[in-house]
């Protein structure tokens, strides 16, 4: 299930020439930290950075395959469960190896996890390994990943993970206006 | 004795007594490449059927409880969340049964931008069913996964044919899924004539895409086989194909039943091992809804492309092989890309206008049927004197095809074990079989895990 806020894909910030990102916002309503992809794409939604995209995805896989194709720069938001050393709250980033091939092939196995053969049950892995094959790959994929306590039912956040949210939909904001600034440059 | 042994696709099977298959136990654990969970239990004893039972294990959801007490407009935008893949259908046929319920009628405009995004649903989810889930099976890949490595062009036409649809869904209804303009009474935000034209240009360009498609399934061997079954469907009073509006008419009684009368021809019943209820209707034990329904009884309402493509495809009603409800999917294809192009070009010359959401003028009882994707969908409701949900009923159209899935099964088992095919290809035929009907149990799945174990 995907929602895309296509107002600002046709308002003023939108340039077919200049280099496109994608932010993809994943993860489930009312399952508590589950929800935290969407939260993220929630608060970038109200002022995306600029020639970029913001996607709410409940099943990140087959829609996902359709909006990464043209996109320059493919940002994956979601939720991991929070491990012993790892507590809710705690956040990375990680950069998909697009240009070394067998570092891929571990990061996308890594992400894919289980291999199904549904369609249905597509993980944000398998699109990117689909995408891969397929050549649509795009040159630069992020995946923030936010630690989560609770997969539960209810609206309910785990401490730390609301002022995670916030810290990442920050960090993500600066990071693709650096990035869109960097592309600007090499390309003036 | 009871053994098992892995077989194709991740399943078991196990032989019965004396190694012949006249005796055993089929159990299919996890039906997959359909939407949720479901087992199919086959049971033989001395080459009879005693048991088959496609066992639907999905928790009940409560739909029809929980939007008991809200207010009549509130109530598309819960039950369109029912399906991420048919949230339109289910948003139509809610908004549908509620206006019959509180008098209103929509203008003739807002009925032709809902016929408009019917058709852009009708194209994603068949689109996703072929591509995704049933073509692997005649590719000789597992899933989509391996093919888009042997096959990436497929794919890629897949991908485009699926956002095209997409975009025509959110261009009409403000998002692809669970549409938020779609309101009661008419839309809340109209289409631009850019976006318009723009979704109008693209579908004229996926005519090849479409051409393509049907050479992919010109080639494809579906099994040969076919029972005769009752095809249940809406006809609608002019010469549409229809979706959006009619009455039901069936294969076997072509006398149309007006939709506030549902109940005499579908029948609901249930049974122990499945939490969907089954359905009969008044003249038949099981009947069957969907696009090979639709085709069979209204395929003469064709667009003439897609005529010609059933025509290629080798598809002609009346068609009793439930394996070709996927050469009828792609043929509603063809019709909803060049049905939507002329309704966008009308859209286009006539111009839209916003006008006022139209209100109540009443509260009572309603129903609303629409052709969703996968058959007739039904939806009714009993508002009370402030318009808010006294009872609900929502009729799927899955649960309508359980019935008659378990009939087809009963029925080509025995002939699968007489011509002595091996266990691990009917097991194939099953799972193909179950997934041709496009089975949304709840959030699909693929393969079928399968036993066959002695008794």
């Amino acid at each position: 299930m995907i929602a895309a806020r296509h107002a600002h894909r046709n308002g003023r910030h939108f340039n077919a020439a200049a280099p496109r990102a994608v932010i993809v916002g994943c993860g489930r309503s009312h399952r508590c930290d589950d929800q935290i992809g969407l939260l993220i794409a929630d608060l970038l939604s109200v002022e995306p950075p600029p020639n970029t995209t913001v996607v709410r995805s409940e099943a990140p896989g087959a829609d996902l395959l359709t909006e990464v194709a043209g996109a320059d720069l493919v940002i994956i938001v979601d939720a991991a469960a929070a491990r012993e050393t790892v507590p809710p709250g705690r956040w990375r980033r990680i950069a998909v190896p697009r240009r070394d091939g067998r570092r891929l092939d571990v990061a996308l196995q890594s992400l894919s996890g289980r291999r199904t053969s549904s369609s249905h049950l597509l993980g944000v892995g398998d699109a990117l390994v689909i995408s891969r094959d397929l050549g649509l790959l795009p040159s630069e994929t992020w995946i923030y990943v936010v630690y989560a306590g609770s997969f539960g039912y209810g609206d309910e956040l785990s401490g730390g993970v609301w002022e995670s949210i916030r810290e990442v939909a920050g960090r993500i904001q600066r990071d693709v206006r650096e990035w869109m600034r960097l592309r600007s440059q090499r390309h003036a | 004795m009871s053994a098992t042994r892995p077989i194709t696709n991740g399943a078991s099977a196990s032989k019965g007594k004396g190694d012949g298959p006249a005796s055993g136990t089929i159990e299919i654990r996890e039906i997959t490449r359909v939407e949720g969970h479901g087992n199919l239990s086959v049971r033989l004893d001395d080459g009879e059927i005693t048991r088959l039972e496609l066992q639907i294990v999905e928790s009940p959801r409560f739909f029809e409880s929980f939007v008991r007490g809200q207010r009549y407009d509130d109530v598309p935008q819960v039950v369109c969340r029912i399906c991420g893949i048919c949230s339109v259908a289910h948003t139509s046929a809610a908004v549908k049964a509620i206006e019959a319920a509180a008098g209103i009628v929509p203008t003739e405009q807002t009925i032709l931008l809902r016929k408009l995004i019917l058709f852009g649903e009708q194209i994603q989810s068949h689109v996703l069913h072929l591509y995704f889930l049933a073509v692997p099976d005649y590719l000789g890949v597992g899933s989509v996964i391996p093919l888009a490595k042997t096959h990436p062009d497929v794919v890629r036409r897949a991908l485009r044919m699926k956002k095209l649809a997409n975009d025509l869904c959110a261009t009409i209804g403000g998002r692809h899924i669970h549409p938020i303009s779609y309101r009661v009474g008419g839309f809340s935000h109209l289409p631009s004539i850019e976006q318009l034209q723009d979704i109008k240009t693209r579908l004229e360009a996926a005519r090849s895409d479409l051409d393509q498609t049907v050479e992919l399934f010109e080639d494809l061997a579906l099994p040969d086989y076919r029972r005769d079954t009752e095809y249940l469907a809406l006809k609608s009073d002019d010469n549409e194909y229809a979706f959006y509006d009619g009455r039901l008419v069936s294969s076997v009684d072509a006398r149309p039943t007006a939709p506030a009368d549902y109940r005499r021809r579908v029948i609901e019943s249930v049974v122990a091992h499945s939490t969907a209820k089954h359905s009969r209707s008044s003249s038949s034990d099981s009947y069957a809804v969907g696009a090979l329904a639709r085709f069979n009884v209204n395929g003469d309402r064709l667009h003439p492309a897609a005529r010609d493509a059933a025509h290629r495809l080798g598809l002609k009603a009346p068609c009793r092989n439930p394996y070709h409800n996927n050469t009828a999917q792609l043929v509603e294809v063809i019709h909803c890309t060049e049905s939507a192009i002329e309704l966008a070009d009308r859209l286009l010359r006539e111009g839209t206008r916003p006008g006022p959401i139209a209100g109540p003028t009443k509260f009572g009882r309603g129903v609303g049927i629409v052709e969703a994707p996968r058959g007739v969908l039904i939806h009714e409701y009993d508002l009370d004197e402030r318009g808010r949900v006294r009872d609900a009923n929502l009729i799927i159209p899955t649960s309508q095809n359980l019935a008659n899935i378990e009939a087809d099964m009963r029925d080509m088992v025995p002939r699968l074990l007489e011509r002595n095919v091996a266990r691990d290809r009917i097991a194939g035929r099953l799972e193909m079989l179950i997934r041709a009907y496009d089975p949304c149990i709840s959030c699909a799945t693929h393969f079928l895990d399968l036993d066959w174990v002695s008794p």
